[in-house]
């Protein structure tokens, strides 16, 4: 068909019209969003950079304003669970602010470290709100920070994040009381690994065990017990409950704990430890199967740590699949190029004592 | 003597390719890596006239004594916890890189470095600009993971066949925060061709034998320690020797010295008559005929 010069300059207009609109189209795409929207995405940007380890990101979110902020932080607390923030990142965002709120504290600069420990604390609220298997990592988060802030003068909020896991009073009391008897059991533990140490100072966890660590082990392992009894979920206790069954050679107990533990938290550093202790049990009884699965597992949940891809390694070397072993330890090497947070290191620290590290830890489990 | 050194060296290559992991041995026969000294003195000049050897007991033939010429592979194990930090620091540093600018073009280093973490700072190549930036990189601080470090380093060992593996371990201290014991060291020790020789800053102490950091033993077949401190215990099971000094600035001279001792040792060819083939076999090595002390390792797994 033939197009009328009428037509060609209709179409030319349209053309003319139509690439205008879509310029202005491209335009508006190609600007950043300006307003809350902007923010949130700056925001969720930022917790982004964190989670991929930027040195930065603490720095950053604490100079940044405390309005846009709280806008930012309000979208995404408020959010739908199908929406863009995962529980991890609520986590990770916590964790941030925890970061800005000890740079602020040590700073001086109180009424800022505050506003930034407050939004720590409604975002590790909203993670657990939004999933409560996250409710043991807060718990740990509240301990941890608390002996940070302890440490830098701020006992005041210390106690305040001590006295504040949960809304209900009896529930808070409760789960101090929980915390005391988890310490005490710890105490014990800590005799216990000493008596198999004759060197001196450093704080081993028991190799061999002699009779002198069975009184503390059995006092712990009753403390753990008890803890427990008051309150199943608490998996760390669970995870040291089964250890010390493990030393005191009660090996069927020792699997029900660990394995009780590790089905409790299902992440992070108590899965991680629980799953390398079983494997460690199993490889004792000679069951190599199961020893390598559950160092594979441990692996797997905690890439930052060592222990995990050790014990593999070695097994693995040990039966004679020496490539596996080498190729494992390269990728171990290549990945972790010497930055590695094991969870095994802290285990025999009371809670709040080395505040530094357990932190790292907390942070190792919402890196990518 | 030319043609059969020759022939010695291609059945000592065909035996080392494809048993990276394992001691060197072979249809060929068993490879016995020696260092021979009186005092501070090296002897070189041996023949299979002047060895006694025994496997698991059993008198050998010693086919052949020529000296252990292969190109080297130098693993560096160093310890940079917190101790190292300051003096010795800067001192291990230049002991390590002169050590390394005296290997040959035809060796190769790695670096691993342990504290709390173990980390593999350089791996294997021939001594480059790299390698020398990773050492000059180091810094201290941390516990001592050592079992954790040794045994990766003896697992890391070069995988090029036909070389000859040294393993350098520096330490100040004993272990404090590995996951693995001593005995899964020794046990790896057994299983590699690796001469580990110690080199320690202080007089090394009988630490406690903290067997596993979960509490559990390993299984009970694993060589347990015995009485004297691991680094010591380590060398001597491999072959290799431990240089103590108390002074940081006698590292370098600590270092030197393995790099000459490993370049003066000698390698004995047997094959294996009247012992089981399988397991581990005891090596004892003794002089005939002259004075001297004789270094081997203590055997092989076969």
């Amino acid at each position: 068909m033939w197009i009328s010069t009428d037509d060609v300059n209709l179409n030319r207009h349209a053309r003319r019209l139509f690439g205008l609109l879509g310029v202005l189209v491209l335009l508006e795409l190609s600007l950043p969003a300006t307003g809350p929207e902007q923010e949130t995405r700056s925001y969720e940007q930022l917790v982004d950079a964190y989670r991929d380890r930027d040195p930065t990101a603490a720095q950053r979110i604490a100079r940044l304003s405390q309005t846009e902020l709280a806008a930012a932080v309000e979208s995404i607390t408020s959010a739908r669970p199908d929406d863009r923030s995962t529980v991890i990142d609520l986590c990770a965002a916590s964790i941030l602010h925890t970061d800005a709120s000890l740079i602020l504290v040590k700073e001086k600069k109180d009424s800022d470290a505050q506003f930034h420990l407050n939004t720590a604390i409604a975002l590790m609220d909203a993670a657990i709100v939004r999933s409560p298997d996250h409710a043991a990592f807060a718990r740990r988060w509240r301990i941890v920070v608390a002996g940070l802030l302890h440490a830098y003068g701020a006992s005041a909020w210390a106690e305040g994040l001590e006295s504040g896991a949960g809304g209900d009073p009896d529930a808070r009391a409760e789960h101090a009381r929980s915390i005391r008897a988890f310490e005490r059991g710890l105490t014990s533990e800590i005799q216990g690994a000493m008596a198999g140490d004759v060197s001196g100072p450093s704080r081993p966890l028991a190799g061999r065990f002699p009779r002198a660590a069975q009184a503390p082990l059995l006092a712990a392992a009753r403390e753990y017990e008890g803890v427990l009894a008051a309150d199943p979920r608490f998996a760390e206790a669970a995870l040291h409950l089964g250890r010390v069954r493990m030393i005191l050679g009660h090996h069927d107990a020792a699997v029900t704990w660990l394995t009780h533990a590790a089905a409790g938290e299902k992440r992070g550093r108590v899965l991680y430890l629980a799953t390398l202790f079983l494997g460690s049990i199993a490889e004792r009884q000679g069951q190599h199967d199961d020893a390598e699965r559950h160092y594979r597992a441990a692996l797997t949940e905690y890439r930052w740590g060592q222990s995990a891809a050790f014990a593999l390694v070695q097994l693995l070397s040990r039966l004679g699949r020496e490539d596996e072993a080498r190729s494992i330890l390269t990728e171990h090497f290549q990945r972790t190029r010497g930055q590695v947070v094991e969870p095994l290191w802290t285990y025999l620290a009371q809670p709040g004592e080395q505040p530094g590290r357990s932190l790292n830890e907390l942070r190792a489990e919402i890196w990518r | 003597m030319t043609s059969l050194r020759a022939a010695i060296v291609l059945a000592w290559l065909a035996a080392s390719v494809g048993l990276a992991q394992t001691f060197r041995t072979g249809i060929a026969g068993v490879h016995v890596d020696v260092l021979v000294t009186e005092g501070d003195r090296r002897i070189t000049d041996l023949t299979s006239e002047n060895f006694e050897l025994r496997d698991n007991g059993v008198l050998q033939v010693i086919q052949s004594v020529v000296p252990d010429e292969g190109p080297i592979s130098m693993m560096l194990a160093l310890d940079t916890s917190t101790s190292v930090d300051g003096a010795t620091l800067v001192r291990l540093k230049q002991a390590v890189h002169a050590a390394v600018t005296a290997l040959a073009p035809t060796d190769r280093v790695a670096l691993l470095t342990f504290s709390s973490a173990v980390n593999l700072r350089s791996d294997w190549s021939a001594a480059s600009q790299s390698t020398f930036e990773a050492i000059a990189g180091i810094n201290a601080a941390g516990t001592t993971s050592l079992y954790d470090g040794l045994f990766s380093a003896l697992t890391m060992r070069d995988a090029l066949p036909g070389r000859r593996a040294l393993l350098v371990l520096f330490s100040d201290g004993v272990d404090t925060s590995s996951w693995l014991p001593a005995r899964a060291v020794l046990d790896r020790a057994r299983r590699s061709d690796a001469v580990v020789y110690a080199v320690s800053l202080r007089q090394p102490r009988h630490e406690s034998r903290l067997e596993y950091r979960s509490g559990v033993d390993l299984w009970s077949t694993a060589p347990k320690p015995g009485p004297q401190p691991f680094i010591v215990e380590i060398a001597q099971l491999t072959g290799g020797n431990a240089f103590i000094t108390t002074r940081p600035d006698r590292l370098h001279e600590a270092f030197a010295r393995v790099i000459e001792e490993f370049r003066s040792r000698l390698l004995l060819l047997y094959t294996p008559r009247g012992v089981d083939t399988r397991g581990w076999h005891e090596i004892d090595v003794r002089l005939k005929g002259r004075k001297g002390t004789v270094r081997a390792r203590r055997g092989y797994i076969r």
